[in-house]
């Protein structure tokens, strides 16, 4: 910065301060060294690792938990095969009900265990009470005969209509 | 930067330093030593880092003056806490004071008397030879009022001077001092 006239003299002036100053400035080794035997350099370093490995058990645990917990949760929504889902419409309603239980289990994992469970639950009772939709074929006209049983209290002759022939009267009937 | 490169740097840079600590604490010799070691410390901890930013001593007279203000605000908190006396002005040692010539104490006082922002505007100018844009940046304000504090205190320096009846013009050249140029 060029000076002129005043400027020039307070310069002088402060000029003479600073070799006044310099002459009884301490030595710089002897404060560089006085603050490096102030700085806990080693405690700071051990400090830091210990934050470090701490911070870092703790993400792996909360991890780990979070995992568990959500696997755990997702369990009930594997087990439900997707192809037993029945099409027919007396099953309609059901088929509605489950999808619809199906997208709630499927959420994020905001919903509480609680709700899981009961989902769950509401899924088991729709599929004991499933029926296939084929189920229809296997009725028959013999079906009334077929699922009357002879009662206990009728008498033999009855009863043997119900008995299977023997080979030697089959032949009877067959010579008649 | 190294650390080794930095210490070699900031040698470099001690004895201006040192000056400049001595302004900020009002030319108390150990408390502007302390005032330097903390800002060591400091660095040597990492709280300070130089980010190339800015020349390297301008930002470090900036560590020292916002250090300085920091130890005289716990000097003044400590004060108030243990007895409710004011606080010591910060001042030369009187040994000291006797070794200085009439000029160089009359000096003294006519910047002691100017307000801190003035004072070290013009001593950042004037003892540091920075530029006022530089003084500025080592304030922490911008540079219309560093060139404001800077004329201000130009002019209230030459009144005291003047009122002291120093003739520093005349003075100064009787001193053998070949480095000046008048």
């Amino acid at each position: 910065m060029e000076f002129s006239g005043d400027e020039k003299r307070i310069q002088a002036l402060f000029s003479e301060l600073s070799l006044e100053d310099q002459t009884r400035a301490p030595c710089f080794e002897k404060l560089w060294s006085r603050a490096e035997a102030n700085t806990p350099a080693q405690a700071s370093l051990v400090t830091r690792f210990v934050l470090v490995a701490t911070v870092v058990v703790v993400a792996m645990s909360f991890v780990a938990v979070r995992s568990w917990l959500s696997s755990s949760q997702s369990q009930p929504v594997a087990n439900i095969p997707a192809q037993i889902i029945p099409t027919t419409a007396g099953s309609r309603v059901q088929h509605s009900e489950l999808a619809a239980a199906s997208k709630i289990v499927a959420r994020p994992r905001r919903f509480t265990r609680r709700q899981t469970e009961r989902t769950a639950i509401t899924q088991a009772a729709m599929l004991s009470n499933w029926q296939s939709p084929t189920n229809i074929l296997l009725t028959s006209p013999t079906l009334s005969v077929l699922s009357s049983l002879p009662q206990l209290n009728q008498s033999a002759r009855d009863l043997e209509q119900f008995l299977p022939k023997k080979n030697n009267e089959l032949i009877k009937e067959s010579k008649q | 930067m190294e650390i080794s490169e930095l210490k070699a740097e900031l040698e470099k840079l001690h004895q201006t330093s040192f000056g400049w600590a001595l302004s900020c604490c009002r030319h108390n010799r150990s408390e502007a030593e302390e005032v330097l070691q903390t800002v060591y410390l400091k660095i040597l901890q990492g709280k300070a880092i130089y980010r190339g930013e800015s020349k390297l001593q301008t930002w470090l007279f900036a560590v020292i003056r916002k250090t300085a203000a920091t130890e005289h605000r716990k000097q003044v908190l400590r004060s108030l806490i243990t007895l409710g006396s004011p606080v010591e002005k910060s001042s030369p040692q009187p040994e000291l004071e006797l070794e200085w010539s009439e000029l160089q104490r009359r000096f003294r006082q006519a910047l002691a008397g100017l307000p801190t922002r003035q004072r070290e505007t013009l001593h950042l100018v004037f003892y540091q030879d920075l530029s006022v844009a530089e003084a500025a940046a080592v304030m922490n304000i911008s540079i219309g009022s560093a060139r404001r504090h800077y004329e201000r205190g130009k002019k209230r320096l030459r009144e005291s001077l003047d009122r002291e009846g120093v003739d520093y013009g005349i003075q100064w050249r009787r001193k053998e001092n070949s480095g000046v140029v008048l």
